[in-house]
């Protein structure tokens, strides 16, 4: 009896051991997503992909033959407001197995998918993760939804713009201001040196007769 | 006692081969894309202009600091210290060396984020990676470092804080600090229109030779 209990302990353990494995192996098993697009590529069509504006999507989103929107934000977040006729597919959710049906009717129609998020990066990377999936059919909306709403809402801070990689400073501009304003401070400091203030000056003489030979 | 023992056994022989199989079963590495997706909604990739600051500033050996930006941007201004990698050469050969080393900590910029972020995307399909992104990019960092302002009075304590880190790291990077706390004194203010208008002036001295060029 004793050894009776003993093997039918070992078989239990063994036969859950099992299951659990081909459980758990089951769950990180095959994904129905491949990449289709190298990354090499990829990073050479980059430049020439030619992304959504605000102004585009304002009129597609009226029109379905333009377009298919896609609110990848989460869906309380689509629910307090999103674009006339988008439909919500939360990051999350984005490479359920059950979604892939949608993504490649879109590609067989070759109609243009458009992601957005609450801002240009919050698409960037599900875009460029998609598109290397195979899914070249998608865009990115250029200042996403929040830019859109504010737009709609006349509530653009002062400046705003959607082509984020513009830059807002001139950077090379203030460390040169900078630089030299704290040059003519130590002038300043040494007074008798004052004659040396007058050489700026003399650059800007300079310039001019630069010019004047080019011509 | 001998049940004890037999018990105490048994269990622990069931919970070693649980663990094994675990661990058996975690170890084939998970589909690639799969890898990417976590990368990406993870959202772990971000480090702040002040994060970053500290770290050039203490010249921290564990970093590098990339700028995908186009080389004559880079040129003009660059973050002190940084490589340049132009977006469209992130992949090519000639860089690959750079991004091997496993305790190095690889922050990549651009004007915004965009562009470093794409860099990010390309340079972490499926694999794990030590790369990292500037949240906002050169703007933040001229916004919060370069050019910082001070917090509003009642503002909370850790902002003023922050704010005197930056006016360090500003005079440190060679930035103007906004000296000025907003709605103080009548004075104060008058000082701050005062120091806008040089730095304006040196734009008019570009844009006129700017024009020279074209003329000719």
């Amino acid at each position: 009896m004793k050894i009776n209990r003993k093997i039918n302990q070992a078989t239990i353990v063994f036969i859950l051991a099992l299951f659990i494995l081909i459980q758990g192996c089951d769950n990180s098993a095959s994904s129905p997503y491949h990449f289709k697009v190298e990354p090499k590529t990829f990073s050479e069509e980059l430049f020439s992909i030619y992304q959504v504006t605000p102004d585009e999507a304002m009129e597609w989103m009226y029109d379905s033959s333009m377009a298919v929107f896609v609110d990848i934000r989460a869906i309380n977040e689509y629910e307090n407001g999103h674009l006339e006729n988008a439909l919500n597919i939360p990051i999350t959710q984005l490479l359920a197995a059950e979604n892939k049906v949608f993504y490649d009717q879109w590609l067989r129609d070759s109609s243009v998918v458009v992601l957005y998020g609450n801002n240009q990066l919050e698409a960037n990377a599900p875009w460029m993760l998609m598109y290397q999936l195979g899914y070249t059919n998608m865009r990115v909306l250029l200042g996403g939804y929040g830019y859109i709403d504010r737009l709609y809402l006349d509530a653009l801070e002062e400046g705003e713009v959607y082509t984020l990689e513009d830059p807002a400073y001139d950077y090379a501009g203030i460390i040169e201001g900078v630089k030299k304003e704290k040059e003519l401070a130590k002038l300043k400091k040494e007074a008798p040196k004052k004659q040396e203030v007058k050489k700026p000056v003399v650059v800007q003489k300079k310039e001019k007769k630069a010019s004047e030979g080019g011509c | 006692m001998k049940k004890n023992i037999r018990t105490i056994f048994f269990t622990s022989i069931s919970l070693i081969t649980f663990c094994s199989l675990f661990m058996a079963c975690e170890a084939p590495p998970a589909n690639e894309v799969d890898v990417m997706y976590k990368n990406i909604v993870e959202n772990t990739r971000f480090v702040s202009p002040d994060w970053l600051a500290k770290k050039i500033i203490n010249e921290d050996p564990s970093i590098q600091v990339i700028d995908v930006r186009s080389t004559y941007e880079f040129e003009e201004y660059s973050i002190p210290g940084s490589i340049n990698i132009p977006l469209e050469e992130v992949l090519s050969d000639e860089y690959s060396s750079l991004f091997e080393g496993a305790t190095v900590k690889t922050i990549l910029y651009s004007n915004a984020d965009i562009y470093a972020d794409q860099a990010w995307v390309l340079l972490s399909a499926n694999k794990p990676s030590n790369l990292f992104v500037l949240k906002g990019g050169l703007n933040e960092w001229f916004r919060t470092i370069m050019l910082p302002q001070p917090p509003l009075v009642d503002a909370a304590e850790i902002e003023f804080e922050t704010y005197s880190f930056r006016k360090g790291a500003s005079l440190y990077f060679g930035g103007s600090v906004q000296d000025v706390p907003v709605a103080v004194e009548v004075d104060m203010g008058t000082k701050a229109v005062q120091k806008a208008p040089p730095k304006k002036k040196v734009e008019v001295k570009k844009k006129v030779k700017k024009a020279a060029e074209g003329g000719c």
